[in-house]
C-alpha cells in the first residue's frame, strides 16, 4: 500500500505542507497569531507555557514545541520567543535542531523592539517561506512511513463495541504492512493495563507498560484522586459495563492486537516501527498535542458523543459508531461507523473502508476539523506554575 | 439478516446486544462474515451481555479475547450477564510488576 506525501530533508514524510509561526513561551503566543493571519499558509499554535514553569514542565514544554516543529506535515518554522523566558528562543533552537534540519528562522521581539517591528520581519520570512513550500511535490512512499495516532473521547456504548474495535483493525492492517500505530491515553489502561502488558513484545516492555500506569496512580493519590475505586461507575453499569476491565478494554482494543515495540514518554518520537503506546493523560487535547509533537502525520479519534476537536498541523480524523451523534454533529464527524452498531456490516469490512479514508486523507482529503482551521492544543503538567 | 448483537473475538463467551432484547428473541452476530444466531432466555437491555456458552459457577468470562471476569453464580446459555453476577478476578499490581 502507497500514499503520497511531501519528502523532507531529514527524511521524514509528511502528509500536510505548513509552515509554523511557533512562539517559545506565552508571552510571543499573540504576536504568532498576528503572523500567521497576515500568510496563507502559515499557521500559528497557541502556547501558554514557555515560563514560570518548572524544570520538569520546562522539558515536556521544549518537548512538544520541538516535536510540532519536527513534525513531518510542517515544511519549515519560524520561532518567536520574548527574550527574557526560562524557555529561551537559543535553546529551543538547539533542541529542534536536534531533531530536524528543515528551514528554520528565530526572532525575538525584546531584540527587534517590540511586536509590531517583529511581526514585519516574520511576516516577510513567512511569505518567502510558503512559497517555497508551494514548489514542494507529492511523492508516492510506502505506507511504512505513515505514523497514526489513535485516540478516544468523549466515549459512549457505541465506542467500546463498535468504533474502537473498527480503529483495532485498522491499527493491525496498518502494523501488518510496517506502518506505526500509536496508542496513548494512561489513564484509560487502569483497570486492563496487565492485560494491555501482554502485548508486549518483551518483558522489558511489558514491566513499561505496567509502570506508567503505576505511576500516573501514584502521581494522583498525592492530590487525593483515586482512579480505580468507584469503577465502573454506576452509569457505566446502567451502559452494560459490569467490571473495570471491559470497561478499559473497550478503551484499549483501539490499538490492536499487534505486539507493542515501545512505550514512548509524552511527547517523544518513535525509534521503532510497529504498535508503540505513549504515556500520556487521557484529555484528548493533551494527548492528540503529544501524539503530533511525536511524529503522527495523521490521529484518527473515536468519539461516541461527538467532538470538534482538531489541530493545526495535523488531521484529526471524527469518527463514530454512534448513527445519532454523526447525524447530530455531521458538521464535525468525518466518517460513519454506526453498520457496525446496527449490524449490517462486519468490523473488518468496515475497518477497511476506514483505512481507505486514512489513505485518502493521507494523501490530501481535508478533515472536516481542517475545514474549520480548528486548533486544539494542550500541553501536560506535572504541577503549578510558579 | 441484519445482526442486533456484538462478538467482538471468537474466543468470547459472549455477545453484546446492539438493541433492546426480549425474552425469548434471537440475538444474531457476526462471527467473520457469517451470522450466528443465540435465543435469549430472558430481557435484556440494549449493550448488555448475553453468554454464548454454559458459563459455570467460577468460570471466567471473556470478552475482547480477554477475561473480563468471572461468574459467581452458574449461567446458561441464552441467560443476562451483567454486574450482578459476574465480579472481576483480584489482583496484587505489585506482583505484576515484579513478575516481568
Amino acid at each position: 500500500m502507497r500514499f503520497l506525501g511531501y519528502k523532507r530533508p531529514d527524511g521524514k514524510v509528511g502528509i500536510r505542507n505548513h509552515v509554523l509561526i511557533l512562539p517559545t513561551s506565552a508571552c510571543a503566543s499573540e504576536t504568532c497569531r498576528v503572523i500567521a493571519s497576515q500568510v496563507s499558509g502559515a499557521v500559528n499554535i497557541i502556547n501558554q507555557d514557555g515560563c514560570a514553569e518548572v524544570k520538569g514542565n520546562e522539558e515536556i514544554t521544549q518537548a512538544v514545541l520541538s516535536g510540532f516543529a519536527a513534525n513531518p506535515n510542517v515544511y519549515g518554522t519560524i520561532l518567536i520567543g520574548l527574550g527574557c523566558e526560562s524557555n529561551t528562543p537559543d535553546e529551543m533552537v538547539r533542541i529542534i535542531k536536534e531533531k530536524t534540519n528543515k528551514p528554520l528562522h528565530k526572532l525575538v521581539i525584546q531584540e527587534e523592539g517590540g511586536t509590531v517591528n517583529t511581526i514585519n520581519k516574520a511576516v516577510n520570512l513567512a511569505q518567502k517561506m510558503v512559497q517555497e513550500a508551494s514548489k514542494c511535490m507529492r511523492e508516492e512512499v510506502n505506507i511504512d512511513e505513515l505514523i497514526l495516532g489513535i485516540e478516544c473521547g468523549g466515549s459512549d456504548s457505541t465506542s467500546g463495541l463498535g468504533a474502537n474495535p473498527v480503529v483495532g483493525h485498522v491499527s493491525d492492517r496498518l502494523v501488518d504492512m510496517g506502518a506505526t500505530s500509536m496508542m496513548s491515553e494512561t489513564t484509560e489502561f487502569i483497570g486492563a493495563e496487565h492485560i494491555l502488558a501482554k502485548r508486549g513484545a518483551t518483558p522489558e516492555i511489558q514491566r513499561q507498560i505496567i509502570q506508567i500506569c503505576k505511576d500516573l496512580e501514584d502521581h494522583l493519590f498525592m492530590v487525593n484522586q483515586d482512579l480505580r475505586t468507584g469503577q465502573p461507575t454506576p452509569g457505566n453499569k446502567e451502559g452494560g459495563l459490569s467490571t473495570i476491565e471491559e470497561k478499559s478494554l473497550g478503551c484499549i482494543y483501539k490499538g490492536g492486537t499487534r505486539p507493542v515495540v515501545e512505550v514512548l514518554k509524552y511527547a517523544e518520537q518513535p525509534t521503532k516501527k510497529g504498535a508503540v503506546i505513549m504515556d500520556t493523560p487521557g484529555y484528548d487535547i493533551a494527548s492528540v498535542s503529544a501524539m503530533i509533537a511525536g511524529g503522527c502525520q495523521i490521529v484518527v479519534f473515536t468519539t461516541g458523543r461527538g467532538t470538534p476537536t482538531g489541530h493545526a498541523l495535523a488531521p484529526v480524523l471524527k469518527v463514530t459508531a454512534n448513527k445519532k451523534t454523526f447525524e447530530n454533529m455531521k458538521d464535525n464527524m468525518d466518517f460513519d461507523l454506526s453498520e457496525v452498531i446496527v449490524g449490517e456490516k462486519s468490523i473488518s469490512y468496515i475497518g477497511d473502508k476506514l483505512l481507505d479514508e486514512v489513505i485518502e486523507v493521507a494523501n490530501g482529503k481535508i478533515t472536516k476539523a481542517e475545514a474549520f482551521g480548528f486548533s486544539d492544543i494542550a500541553i501536560n503538567r506535572i504541577c503549578k506554575y510558579i | 439478516m441484519k445482526a442486533n448483537g456484538i462478538l467482538l473475538d471468537n474466543k468470547d463467551n459472549v455477545a453484546t446486544t446492539t438493541e433492546a432484547i426480549k425474552q425469548g428473541e434471537h440475538v444474531r452476530y457476526f462471527i467473520d462474515d457469517s451470522i450466528y444466531s443465540i435465543s435469549a432466555k430472558q430481557q435484556i437491555p440494549s449493550y448488555h451481555k448475553i453468554a454464548i456458552k454454559d458459563i459455570e459457577k467460577g468460570e471466567i468470562v471473556i470478552k475482547y479475547g480477554e477475561i473480563i471476569g468471572a461468574a459467581i453464580v452458574a449461567i446458561k446459555k441464552g441467560e443476562y450477564v451483567s454486574h450482578l453476577n459476574i465480579k472481576s478476578l483480584p489482583r496484587d499490581y505489585n506482583k505484576e510488576i515484579k513478575e516481568r
